[in-house]
Parts: structure tokens; sequence; C-alpha cells
């Protein structure tokens, strides 16, 4: 395969690809775009590229992953300062030997780089306790679109000097500029964990498990809601307890001191009073499902034909009413996982597109009038463009679209991704 | 005549009740916790966010620059209206607007104290995590723009982590909103953005916040040190272990003085330095990690820990943390807090220099600050009324926070850059640096007219202009200690 093709994108390839190995390079190879007027679009691992639309115009892919180092680690500061390009899945090894981490699990993690998972802003299970990798980010350096390289915020936990530019890059999906170096706050890694499964037959009963663990003084490392098709596909490839009665499964991860585990774990079964199943998965098979879990219910790139994947974004308490509307249609056979104590929800639906349009346009509806967003998060241009790629827009965008004129007047980075900008 | 059209306009939406401009009035409005001070022409004490719009538009008629002011505790001079010009002060915009304790959410005014929030949730179990030593005083509005901190920020973040969603006054009276009470609002962090933007980029009119459960349980811990040396290393070893305490604070001996002769709290008064520590959440295990904390501080020659579990013991042991500030008025009649933050493997190292700096200086200078952090809080102790010594202490904080940043630090953690620090931001950021953030700047905010000249170094440009269209209206008050601005800056950041 031609280098060129990997690069594909949307049915379309660069004029040409640049591998760059430094920020400086990276620097050099957006002046050199700039001079061309060229469209660049900046690549880590591809697992991402179709989040968002296709880009209008695309002329150069600028991969990052030759920028992978490490640039400075303070154990004992507990930050990190890295390169765009280094896997998220090496960084943390790296840290292992420390015992400490960066607690992000985004879909498809084991490709991910520190770059694309900052640029789309995507987070995974850990996030119920830790955050997302927006309040883990601490500091960034950034490439603009004529080869400018600025910084952000610093190497310390704490710092509101000038505005908080990390927080603008952070899910911007490079249309603003190229990220070329973040840094972040780490965390000690627990000392103990344990994982719990619990089965129901509706959704309204798993609601007070959920609930208890978003209020719960231990936090929870993570408390992730499926719906049984989404556990069976889990339980294709990993020895999980079977339920054929169950409508929704929700896992709960527990982590900190061993006394603490257990306390958590206690509280998640009292809680869970209506369950048909309790149990705590032996430790193997919990680090198997939880290093799954992350990329359920998201489409891969590129996305297949036959299928759409969307995002809500509701209140905790609204996944009762979700989980009825998410799978309202016999038509499709759907897929979904949401973080319970957060309320953001994916779900994949598979069937002919019309249908997958309908499901789609009623799914939209039914968010905006929780007073929620949606957003199409993978599938096929053509269907971005018939329901746009997310909802509400509001008078906000207005302002976005300045921001987006003042650091790349030209419209050169990922032109078109968010449709405005 | 200018003047009294503008005040004319004014009073017909607030009423004589709503609206300030005697001289008399004005005067309590000209400064904040900062030593900057600045008489705004006029005050306006809207309630609601439609009046907010109504006095953004009738400044922007008469080109009356806007600061906005919360509770006027700011720390940098965020809230002096330097150039004059309208000031919008929030605290009669105080109503909790709602609180949802099965999503634990809270929406408020920005009015609304900090510690408001927190004594509506608790009915709940729940509160408002950032907890600034003001928190008794300091509004929503203000915490929001400054990103401000507190002791417990250690373990659960500053504001930014807790603000979900906005509701902002642009410069041009547009209203918009930002995020919301649900998680991740697709398109650019607008909310990310506009905390810590230190009323720069638009008037927060409402906001979403994030609440969290009480922890069931807390022991304090009070480590007593005979150096400063030993308590900084024990602070970064017990961070290096992997065991994030709740908070970790520090004082120093000069501290311990000023902070033990205004209320006796216990801290031992020949100590030369003592760290207040929280762990708290579950209480299973929570006193073993107590005891292992106090066997880190005991490894780095702790003379003593006590621990304390009783609410009142750990309430006086805070008391003296929380009142510190204040009791500065022991030793000296006027201090200026500085606000750098260092990698906390640094403590030791910048610390020594703090007191050297102090020593050149000829002055007092008393530490008391978020060590976990490694947010330094040195107190320069001085007398406001004498120009010589106001000059040293500014020079002398400015010192320091060069050191902060030479060991890897930034210039502020949680106070901000107002007025104060402004022309020390190229000791951080490039011109480029600064150049990106006054266009973000100008793609809210493009005439300058909120919060004008703030947090960018000063430019002669930026003085000027508003000083032309303040002589409009009247002559200038201004009074500032900080250094005039040099004519080599770029012209860029109005
Ligand atoms: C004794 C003492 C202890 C302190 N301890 C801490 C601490 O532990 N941690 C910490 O972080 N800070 C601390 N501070 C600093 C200060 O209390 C905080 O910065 C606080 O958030 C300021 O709130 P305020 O309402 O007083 O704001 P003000 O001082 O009135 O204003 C501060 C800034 O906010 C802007 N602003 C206010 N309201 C709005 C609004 N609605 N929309 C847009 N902009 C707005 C103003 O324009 C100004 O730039 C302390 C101050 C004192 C005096």
């Amino acid at each position: 395969m031609d280098l060129i093709d990997r690069y594909r994108l949307n049915g379309s390839v660069p004029r040409a690809v640049r591998q760059p190995q430094t920020a400086e390079e990276v620097a050099e190879a957006l002046r050199e775009a700039a001079r061309s007027g060229w469209a660049v679009v900046p690549w880590g691992s591809g697992a991402h590229q179709s989040i968002g639309y296709a880009p209008a115009r695309y002329d150069l892919a600028l991969d990052l992953t030759r920028l992978s180092r490490v640039l400075r680690h303070r154990p004992a500061n507990l930050t990190i300062r890295v390169e765009a390009g280094i896997r998220l899945a090496d960084l943390n090894a790296m840290l292992a030997e420390h015992d400490q981490w960066l607690p992000l699990d985004p879909p498809f993690g084991d490709q991910a780089t520190i770059g694309g998972i900052l640029a789309t802003g995507l987070s995974g299970p850990l996030r119920a306790r830790y955050g997302s990798a927006r309040d883990l980010l601490i500091g960034l350096r950034v490439a603009l679109a004529d080869g400018t390289l600025i910084q952000g915020g610093g190497e310390v936990v704490k710092n509101v000097a000038g505005y908080d530019l990390p927080k603008l890059f952070h899910g911007a999906l490079g249309t603003l500029g190229v990220i070329v170096e973040a840094s972040f706050k780490l965390w000690p890694r627990p000392k103990a964990e344990a994982t719990w499964a619990f089965s129901f037959s509706r959704a309204e009963d798993a609601l007070p498990l959920t609930l208890s663990m978003l209020r719960h003084p231990g936090f929870p490392l993570a408390v992730e809601v499926l719906n049984a098709r989404a556990w069976e596909t889990l339980r294709g490839t990993l020895e999980l307890p079977e339920d054929p009665g169950a409508r929704i499964w929700v896992v709960v991860r527990a982590g900190g001191w061993p006394a603490q585990v257990e306390r958590i774990g206690r509280d998640a079964v009292a809680a869970a009073s209506e369950a048909r199943g309790k149990d705590r998965l032996p430790e193997e098979t919990a680090s198997a499902l939880w290093a799954r879990m992350a990329s359920v219910a998201i489409l891969p790139t590129p996305a297949p034909t036959e299928a759409l994947g969307v995002r809500l974004g509701l209140l905790p308490s609204q996944l009762t009413a979700c989980a009825a509307a998410l799978e309202s249609t016999e038509e499709i056979p759907v897929i979904w996982r949401a973080h319970g104590t957060l309320g953001l929800i994916y779900a994949e639906g598979r069937g002919p597109m019309e249908t997958l349009l309908r499901w789609a346009g009623e799914l939209r509806s039914f968010t905006l009038a929780q007073g929620g967003h949606f957003t199409i998060l993978g599938g096929l241009e053509s269907a971005k463009r018939t329901l746009g790629l997310w909802a509400p827009l509001r008078p906000e965008v207005e302002v976005m679209r300045r921001i987006k004129a003042q650091l790349d007047p030209e419209g050169r980075l990922n032109p078109g991704r968010l449709g405005w900008a | 005549m200018k003047r009294a059209q503008a005040l004319q306009e004014l009073l017909e939406v607030f009423g004589p009740r709503g609206v300030l401009w005697e001289d008399h009035h004005l005067l309590l409005y000209e400064y904040d916790a900062s030593i900057d001070k600045g008489r705004p022409d006029f005050v306006v004490l809207p309630t609601s966010t439609e009046e907010v719009v109504a006095a953004v538009r009738i400044a922007n008629r008469y080109g009356l620059p806007v600061v906005v002011r919360g509770a006027g505790t700011g720390l940098s001079g965020g809230a002096v209206a330097d150039q004059g010009g309208l000031m919008i002060v929030t605290t009669r915009m105080r109503r909790i607007l709602e609180i949802d304790p099965v999503n634990l959410r809270a929406v408020v005014q920005p009015g609304v104290v900090n510690i408001a929030v927190s004594q509506a949730a608790a009915a709940h179990g729940l509160y408002f995590a950032p907890d600034p030593s003001s928190q008794k005083a300091c509004t929503i509005g203000g915490n929001i723009a400054e990103n401000s901190g507190g002791p417990h920020c250690l373990a659960y973040g500053v504001t930014t982590n807790h603000v979900l969603g906005l509701e902002v006054v642009l410069p041009d009276g547009e209203v918009i909103e930002v995020g919301g009470a649900a998680c991740d609002w697709p398109g650019y962090d607008l909310t990310g953005l506009i905390v810590g933007s230190e009323g720069t980029l638009g008037i927060v009119t409402k906001a979403v916040l994030r609440l969290m459960p009480m922890p069931e349980a807390v022991v304090t811990l009070l480590a007593v040190f005979d150096t400063v040396d030993q308590a900084s290393e024990a602070v970064s070893a017990i961070i290096a272990d992997g065991t994030i305490p709740g908070a970790i604070e520090m004082m120093d001996h000069t501290a311990i003085q000023a902070v033990e002769s205004a209320k006796r709290c216990g801290y031992p008064m020949d100590a030369g330095a003592v760290l207040l520590i929280d762990v708290e959440g579950l209480p299973e295990g929570l006193e073993d990690l107590a005891r292992h904390i106090a066997r880190i501080c005991e490894h780095f020659d702790a003379r003593e820990v006590r621990i304390a579990t009783d609410p009142a013991e750990r309430e006086r042991l805070w008391s003296g943390r929380k009142g510190a500030f204040g009791a500065m008025g022991r030793l000296a009649p006027s201090y200026l807090v500085q606000d750098g933050v260092v990698p906390r493997d640094q403590l030791p190292r910048v610390l020594r220099q703090i007191q050297e700096i102090g020593r050149r200086y000829g002055l007092t200078i008393a530490n008391v600050f978020h060590a976990g952090d490694g947010n330094l809080h040195p107190l320069i102790l001085f007398d406001e009324r004498d120009p010589e010594l106001t000059r040293r202490a500014v020079e002398a904080g400015a010192e320091i926070i060069r050191a902060c940043v030479e060991a890897g630090g930034t210039l502020t953690g949680e106070h901000g850059i107002g007025l104060e620090k402004r022309d020390l931001m190229p000791l951080l950021f490039s011109p480029v640096d600064l150049e990106v953030m006054a266009r973000i700047k100008a793609a809210f905010n493009p005439e300058n007219r909120l919060n004008p000249c703030k947090m960018f170094p000063s430019t002669r440009m930026c003085l000027e202009t508003w000083s032309r269209r303040k002589a409009r209206m009247e002559k200038p008050i201004r009074y500032r200690i900080t250094p005039a601005p040099t004519d080599a800056e770029e012209e860029l950041w109005i």
C-alpha cells in the first residue's frame, strides 16, 4: 500500500504527507503549507479521523506519531510533559513503573495518541473518578496554522496566568492549531481495585444504583451502563456472567485502599436491590473487560456503510427515559453504553440508512426536548450532512466562528470539520 | 454634560437606589483587596441579566469602559476601575436558582457568595468544592473570573473543574449560553475559556455548578517542624508516595507568630513550620492513612504530629489557617501577597530563595500557602503609607515571581494577573503567546470595552485610549503604584 493511502479520509487522499520529528519540523511543515495555501489535517493514530465532518479540503496529512517522546516526567510532582504523538498505552506502560498513571481510557485507547485524545475530547469510563483529559491537562504547546509555536498553561498543577488555552484546544478537533506537546497532572494508581456487574430487567431498576454511585463519597472509578446487546458483544469474547432475561447491565469499578474498595462494593450491592444478578468479577476478567469497555458502541474508522454512531449528553437521572428512546424501533438492533454517573450516552445502530436516519432523528428530538445535546460520532458523510453533525446550534457558535477566524484566518486547519469551522 | 446624560439614563433603568455616582459613595468601590486603586464614574447594582444588558448598552453609548465587581476580595486588582467608567456590581444578583440533589448540580446568580452554595446544598449532603479562604465573602462570579482555588483543591480541582455552564453577557450586550447542565457540550469549550478570564471576555450572569458529596469522615493532622525545609521535604514526599490528601497547607514561623497572637489555635509558637493536612472521604481505612502520612512527616523530622478527628478540634486547627491573612495586621499595617506556583519538588529551594529575597530587601515575609499544590503565598509585610517601603515590597514581589518562573512554575495559581502582575506576563509568555490571547480576547471583546488593560502587559495605547475617552467625561481619578508603562512594548493587546 502506498504511504499516502494510509491517510485516506472519506475517499480522498492528500497531496502530500509529512512526518515531522520535532515541534520545529511541525512548524516548518505548516509554514510550507501556508505558502502553498494548503489545507492541513493533523494525524495521530487515525483511530478517530471519522469524527466530525470530513474536511472540505485536504492537501497535507501531518502525521505526528514521530513526536513520541516523554519530555519531562517529574515523579515527585506527579506531572508529565510529552510530545503529542505518543500513544497513551505506551505512556501508561512507562508510568506503571512509578505506580502512577494518566487515568484516561478513551475509545480505541490502545492505539490513540495523546494529541488525538485531546483534539477529539473523547473520554472513557474512568472519567467518573478522574475527570476527562480536560481536567488533567495543565499545559500545551501548539503550532498555529501559520507555523507559529505558542504555549499555554505550564507544568504546575495550578495556574491562572493568562487565558486557559489548554481548554480551548481540547475538543477543538484540530481546527485551531496542531497540538505538539502536552503536560498533565498524573494520579497515583489505586492500591486496590474490584469490579462488580449487575443485571436488571428494566432501566428504571438500575437508576438507584447509578445515582447512588454518583453521590458516593468513595468516588467509584467507573460506572458503566450497557444494554443487553452491548453486553452480549462483550460476552462473545470474554467470560462474563450471563443473564438471558436482563435488559440492562451496570458495571461498577471501585479503586482505592482495600477497605474503601470493599465498602464501595457493599454499597453498590445494597443500592442494586432490584438487580437480577450481582457478580464480583475475577480480576483478570475485570481487567480484560475494562480494556474493551470504552470502545463498546463506538464505530471504528472508517465507519461501516450501514451503521450510525451517536452520542447524547443528558443528565444522569434521564437515563431511564433515554434507554426507552434508544430502543424505540424494533427495526434497528441498537448497542448502547452510558457513563452512568455522567449522563453521556454512546449508541450505535445498524441497518438500512433510511431507517437509521429516522432513528437518529428521533433521538435528536428526544435529547433536545430533554435539554441535552446530540452529536453524530460516526457514520457516512451523507448521514452527517442530512442530520447535521450536532445540535443544538446556539448563538455561541458565532463566538466560536470568530475565534476560528482569529486563529486560523485562512481556514486551512481541518477545514469544515465542525461544519462552521 | 455627557456625564449628566449618562447618569440620567442609568437612573431611568436602576432607580436612585440602584446607581451610585457621588464621590463619597464611589470611594467605597475604588479598591479591591490588592494595592491598586481607581475610582469608577458610576456604580450600578443590577438584579437581573436584563439589567446587566441595559447597563452595558448605556456604557457603550457613552464610551464608558465596564468593570464588573463581585465582593471586591480579589487580590490582583481585577475589579479596580483604573480607567474609570461604569462598574457593575453583582452583589444584588444573589439568588440560588436551583439545587438539583439528584444530578448534583446548582444553578446560581453570580453574586451568590461562595459558601452560600455549600450551605444551600448541605441539607442534601452536598457541597461546592472550591473553597477559597475568602469563601464567606467572595462571590461565585469572582471565583469564576479568577478560577479560584482553595485548600481542598488539591484533591478536587479548582473552580474550572466544577463549572459546567454559564450565561454570559458579551461586551456588545448580547447574551449567550455556553455549556450547560450536561457534560461535554459540542464545539469549542467556551466555558473553559471564560473561567479564569478575569472579567475580560464577558459578564457572567448565571452559572451551572457541579456539587460533590460531602466526605463521611475527615481527619486533620497538624505536623510541627523545626524548619521550613523539613516541612517542604515532607510535602514532596507525601505527594510522591501516591497518597493525595484532601489538603496540605503550610505556615512558616512568621505566619505562626501572627496567627497565634491573633487567636489561639494551638500551633507551637517556636515551630519553624507547621503543616495542616486533611485526609477525608470514607471512614474505612482513613485513620490508617492518617497514620501513614504522620509517619512520612516523622521521617522528615516532624517533632510532633497531632491527629484530630473531633470536629471542634479540627475547626480550631483550621481557624488559624483561615484567618491567617487577616492576622498579618498584628505584624504590619499592609501586606502584599504573591501567588506563584512551583513544581512541588522545588518547594524547599524556592522557599529558601524567598527568605533570601526578604533579607535582601529588608522586609519580613510570612508564608501561608497551599503546599500540596506548590502554590505559594508569600505575604510581604510593609506599610502602604511609606512610598519607599511600598516600592521595595512591589520589587521583592516581582523578584519572588521571577524565582517561581525560573523553577519551572508560574506567575499566579489562583489570584489572577489583573493590574498587579500584568507587566510580569512576558516572564512566562512570548509576544506570540500574548498575541494569541489578544486575538481570543478580540473574538469576545473586540473594542476592549470590558475590563480594559487588565491581564495584558500595559501599553501606552491601552492606557491612552481610555484616558482620552475618560477625559471626555471628566478628569481621571487614578492612583497607581505599578510602574509606568514602557514605550518599547508592542501595542497590540489593548
Ligand atoms: C483574605 C483573603 C483570602 C483569599 N483566599 C483565596 C484563596 O484561598 N483562593 C483563591 O483563589 N482566592 C483567594 N482570595 C482572592 C479572592 O477572594 C478571589 O479571587 C475571589 O474569587 C474574588 O471574588 P470576588 O467576588 O471578591 O471578586 P472581585 O474581587 O469583585 O472581582 C474579581 C474579578 O472577577 C471579575 N468578576 C466578578 N464578577 C464577575 C462576573 N459576574 N462576570 C465576569 N467577571 C466577574 C472582576 O471583574 C474581577 O476581574 C482571597 C482574598 C482575600 C482577601
